[in-house]
C-alpha cells in the first residue's frame, strides 16, 4: 500500500517534470490592454534559460486566442515593419527580453478584449516538446515600456 | 503514525515542487504613475521649416462628419498615421504625446491627429472607442484609400499593409514619425518614435513663447 502511494507520488512529479520545463523562468509577464477594445494584444515577457544548452522558443498556445504569433518589429529609416518569425533562440545562461517594439507575441482572435486586472494563460511551446504554462497580466501600457 | 506523518511532508513537498516548478513569479503590478514634474533638457535642436511637406487636406472624422485640418487653425498639433489594430507603436506614441502635454501642462491647447492608414477597418466609430483610451483632445480621422494615401503623399510617410490570402488579422508596416505642427499648419518638427517624452516637451515648448 505505502509502495503504491510513493509510486503515485513519484508519478504525479514526473508527470509535472515532463510537461513544464522548470529550467526557463520567464519573468515579468504581461498583457497590453488594447485599446478600443480590440480582441487582439501583444504579450511581452524575459525568458530566461538557466541551462548551459540553447532553447528555442517554437511557439505558443492559449485556450482564449485562436492563434499565438511570435513576432519581431524593426524600426528601418522611420519605418516600423513587424514580421512573423519562426523561432525565439534563448542562448544558454542567458536571457532574451520580449518588449515593445522589439520581439513579442501577437495573441490574434481573443475571445475577448483583455481588461486590466485580468490574467491570461499562455503556455510557450519549445523545440523539442517541453511546455511551460504562465499567467500573463493585463495592464495598461505606457509611453516608458 | 510515522508513515503517515512521512507521506504527508512528502505530499507536501511534491504539491511546493509542483507549484513552483508550474507557476511564475508575480509579474510586476502596474507601475507607479510619474506625478512629478522632470527637468526638460535645455539644448534642443531649433524649429524647422519643412516647406515641402505638410499642408492642409479633408477627410472624415470620428464622428463622421467631414473634416478638415485648417479647422485646427490657431492650435498647435501632433500628427500621427497609424491604425487602431496596431499593437504597440500606436499606443506608445499617443500615451507619449499625452505625456509631452501633461509635461508642459498643454492638454488645454494642444490638438492629436491620428490619421488611420487602414480604413477599411478603421471606422468612425472604431477610431473613436480607440482614441477615447487616451486621455487628451484627439481627431481620429479616416477615409477612402485614395483620400488616405494623398495624405500620407502629402506628409511624405508611407505605410503597407500586410494583407496574407488566408488571414482576416493582418497587421501594417507604417512610417512612425510624429509632425509637431504649429499654429498656422506648418511642419515644424519631426519627432522620431525613440525621442523621449521630455525631449518632445522641450521641442515642443518653443511653439509656446509663455512657458518657461
Amino acid at each position: 500500500m505505502e509502495k503504491a502511494r510513493w509510486l503515485w507520488l513519484l508519478f504525479l512529479l514526473a508527470a509535472c517534470a515532463e510537461k513544464q520545463i522548470d529550467s526557463l523562468v520567464v519573468h515579468d509577464v504581461w498583457v497590453r490592454e488594447p485599446p478600443g477594445g480590440h480582441p487582439i494584444a501583444a504579450a511581452y515577457m524575459r525568458l530566461e534559460n538557466t541551462t548551459d544548452q540553447a532553447l528555442v522558443l517554437v511557439g505558443a498556445e492559449s485556450a482564449v486566442v485562436e492563434r499565438v504569433e511570435i513576432h519581431e518589429m524593426k524600426h528601418q529609416d522611420g519605418k516600423m515593419s513587424m514580421r512573423q518569425v519562426e523561432r525565439i533562440e534563448i542562448p544558454a545562461k542567458s536571457s532574451v527580453v520580449l518588449k515593445p517594439s522589439g520581439l513579442h507575441l501577437m495573441l490574434i482572435g481573443m475571445e475577448q478584449a483583455p481588461q486590466v486586472g485580468e490574467s491570461v494563460e499562455l503556455t510557450l511551446h519549445l523545440e523539442g516538446g517541453a511546455k511551460k504554462t504562465i499567467q500573463a497580466i493585463v495592464r495598461r501600457g505606457s509611453y516608458a515600456d | 503514525m510515522q508513515t503517515k506523518t512521512r507521506f504527508s511532508l512528502l505530499l507536501l513537498l511534491c504539491v511546493s515542487t509542483t507549484f513552483f516548478a508550474c507557476s511564475e513569479s508575480p509579474p510586476e503590478g502596474e507601475e507607479a504613475e510619474l506625478v512629478a514634474k522632470v527637468e526638460l533638457p535645455k539644448q534642443v535642436p531649433p524649429l524647422k521649416d519643412y516647406g515641402g511637406i505638410g499642408g492642409n487636406f479633408a477627410l472624415t472624422d470620428q464622428q463622421g462628419e467631414p473634416f478638415e485640418l485648417s479647422q485646427l487653425a490657431g492650435r498647435p498639433l501632433m500628427l500621427f498615421f497609424g491604425y487602431t489594430y496596431c499593437p504597440d507603436i500606436c499606443p506608445v506614441t499617443l500615451s507619449k504625446m499625452a505625456r509631452v502635454y501633461e509635461l508642459l501642462d498643454i492638454a488645454q491647447e494642444m490638438q492629436t491627429v491620428f490619421v488611420s492608414v487602414d480604413p477599411e477597418r478603421d471606422t468612425p466609430e472604431k477610431l473613436s472607442d480607440y482614441l477615447s483610451y487616451f486621455a487628451m483632445q484627439t481627431v481620429g480621422l479616416t477615409g477612402s484609400r485614395e483620400e488616405i494615401d494623398a495624405v500620407v503623399k502629402k506628409y511624405g510617410a508611407h505605410y503597407d499593409l500586410n494583407k496574407e490570402p488566408g488571414k482576416s488579422d493582418y497587421f501594417a508596416d507604417h512610417s512612425t514619425y510624429t509632425y509637431l505642427v504649429d499654429r498656422e499648419g506648418k511642419v515644424r518638427f519631426l519627432f522620431r518614435h525613440s525621442d523621449t517624452p521630455e525631449y518632445m516637451a522641450a521641442v515642443t515648448r518653443q511653439l509656446f513663447a509663455d512657458k518657461p
